[in-house]
């Protein structure tokens, strides 16, 4: 029995481990976009090899604790969502990391004007996927507060959606910018924004796997 | 000899039937492998035959007062094994108690041996009503069971854990009940030639019928096991928690002298233990989990399929029984 007791702990302590990683590559690319706009690019460097480094443990952890659960056959009823809500919840670190080697290599032009607006986008992401870290946490032990903390997340999504349109907006009606320019940086909205996008599929199939438990 | 050697064949064949009313839901729900399931099912199962199996053990004397010569027990015996033997065909888990006593009355009604009917009435009523009451009683266990890990709120995999050892813990007390119940069935009818026919010791009789039964489980019981156990209707891990204790409550009751005992004084009704079907306890436990949850689960034909066995499996063993006695007369 203590054999299995200790098999549960190693298990929490892994995916605990693996959703605190999450959220510090979040708050690493926060800090990464706040640089970025200081134009400090040691720093983005810097921070853009922690992201790397952080994501793939993330993969590891996921791996090591999937294939955990199938050996030990542990949570069968259950063990179908887990592997979906960690596997789905890994691409955003992946999403991250891509985001930040893109600003990190390409450098986007992005004008003072923009930046209040790039800054909220980025910030209300961030909120996407703290909340659903804090509804993937629930999620083990109270899937009520999953709900709520999922719900949450579309909430923010449009949000999301919203700062992203008016950001298109605005650099599509700047003049100062030419075609290439604005190109660039819609690419640049349209992959910040894409972080929250994930986090709400991830939200969606939490709330269905909790409200099946 | 010969008859016991029959008797402990009946035990293998009634191990395989039998294994998969105590652990078959907790292996279909994928919550135990089946190695350690069957391991824990043939150490409980000898404890509850050695412990409690001459109660329930009693009924075959009393239900024919004038009990048959040990020869003819092979035309009680025979028709029980190929009953039992088609039904494990059919992979459905058939009761062996009932299958005895149809065999016995077939037996004494060819032969012209007075039955004692007033027991057999209430065995009938009793093996009637344990169906309806295990299919209330899992739904109760089953809302108490859900109730109380709730209340714990436990993390996903404390309570995963908790419910696997809470899953060996009511097996193994299910073990222990069903090994009074099926010992008392398959070694049971040698029991009032203990010290005339046969010389042998009474706890050596049960732990013989056991041991065969643990065999026969260890050996032939898987297929059932998945049979039941995912055929009927989907069984989540709480599920089979409630099916486990369902037949704890149902089997422990009509197999401990104590517990009777104490319901007698205290009703004042004359109980007696008797075998009860694990088969049928376990089949309505499943149902009523599927009732539960609406049926939506459920595989209404195959269940209405095992079901019908429990009425043309008696009558099959009764008349085999009726013509073999008349022959062999």
């Amino acid at each position: 029995m203590s054999f299995y007791k200790n098999d549960q702990k190693e298990l929490i302590n892994s995916i605990n481990l693996f959703l605190d990683n999450i959220l510090e590559v979040n708050s690493l690319f926060e800090n990464l976009m706040k640089e970025f706009f200081l134009k400090n690019y040691k720093k983005v460097e810097d921070l853009t090899l922690k992201i790397s480094d952080l994501e793939s443990a993330c993969d590891k952890l996921r791996r090591t604790t999937e294939r955990k659960i199938y050996q030990e056959t542990l949570i069968p009823e259950q063990r179908g969502d887990v592997l979906g809500m960690l596997e789905n919840l890994d691409k955003i670190p992946g999403q991250l990391q891509g985001n930040a080697h893109r600003i990190n290599t390409e450098k986007p032009d992005i004008h003072k004007e923009l930046h209040d607006d790039f800054n909220n986008l980025v910030q209300n992401n961030s909120t996407c996927v703290k909340l659903l870290i804090s509804g993937s946490k629930q999620f083990f032990i109270d899937p009520k507060k999953t709900i709520e903390d999922c719900l949450l997340v579309s909430k923010h999504e449009s949000t999301g959606d919203k700062i992203s349109t008016k950001l298109k907006n605005a650099i599509f009606n700047n003049n100062n910018l030419d075609l290439s320019q604005k190109m660039h940086l819609r690419y640049f909205v349209e992959i910040v924004d894409e972080v929250a996008n994930l986090a709400e599929d991830v939200a969606d199939r939490l709330i269905i796997s909790s409200v099946k438990n | 000899m010969t008859y016991l050697i029959l008797a402990l064949v009946l035990g293998i064949i009634v191990g395989a039937n039998d294994a998969v009313n105590v652990f078959g839901s907790a292996i279909a729900s994928k919550m135990l492998k089946f190695s350690r399931a069957i391991l824990f099912f043939i150490i409980f199962i000898i404890l509850g035959a050695i412990v409690n199996a001459q109660y329930p053990s009693a009924i075959y004397q009393n239900i024919i007062p004038s009990y048959f010569s040990i020869d003819k027990t092979f035309i009680i015996l025979v028709p029980v094994i190929v009953a039992t033997l088609f039904s494990i065909k059919l992979k459905i888990s058939s009761s062996i108690s009932q299958s005895l006593i149809f065999s016995i009355i077939g037996f004494a009604i060819a032969t012209e041996v007075n039955v004692n009917y007033n027991i057999f009435e209430q065995l009938v009523f009793v093996w009637i009503l344990t169906p309806f009451i295990s299919f209330f009683l899992v739904i109760i266990l089953h809302l108490l069971i859900n109730s109380c890990l709730n209340i714990l709120k436990l993390n996903m995999f404390y309570k995963d854990f908790v419910i696997r050892a809470l899953l060996i813990l009511f097996g193994c007390l299910a073990a222990f009940a069903l090994g009074s119940n099926l010992t008392a069935s398959i070694v049971g009818i040698f029991s009032p030639f203990i010290n005339s026919s046969i010389h042998i010791n009474e706890n050596l009789l049960f732990f013989l019928g056991s041991g065969c039964i643990g065999l026969g489980a260890l050996f032939f019981s898987k297929k059932i096991i998945h049979n039941i156990g995912t055929k009927v209707s989907k069984i989540n891990p709480v599920s089979a928690l409630a099916i486990l204790a369902t037949q704890i409550v149902i089997l422990l009751f009509f197999s401990s002298k104590l517990i009777i005992d104490y319901v007698n004084l205290k009703f004042g009704i004359n109980l007696f233990a008797m075998p009860i079907s694990a088969s049928h306890v376990t089949l309505a436990s499943i149902l009523g989990i599927a009732a539960f949850k609406g049926f939506r689960e459920t595989n209404i034909k195959n269940s209405l399929f095992i079901i019908s066995s429990w009425i043309y499996l008696p009558v099959i063993v009764f008349i085999f029984s009726y013509y073999l006695s008349l022959t062999f007369r």
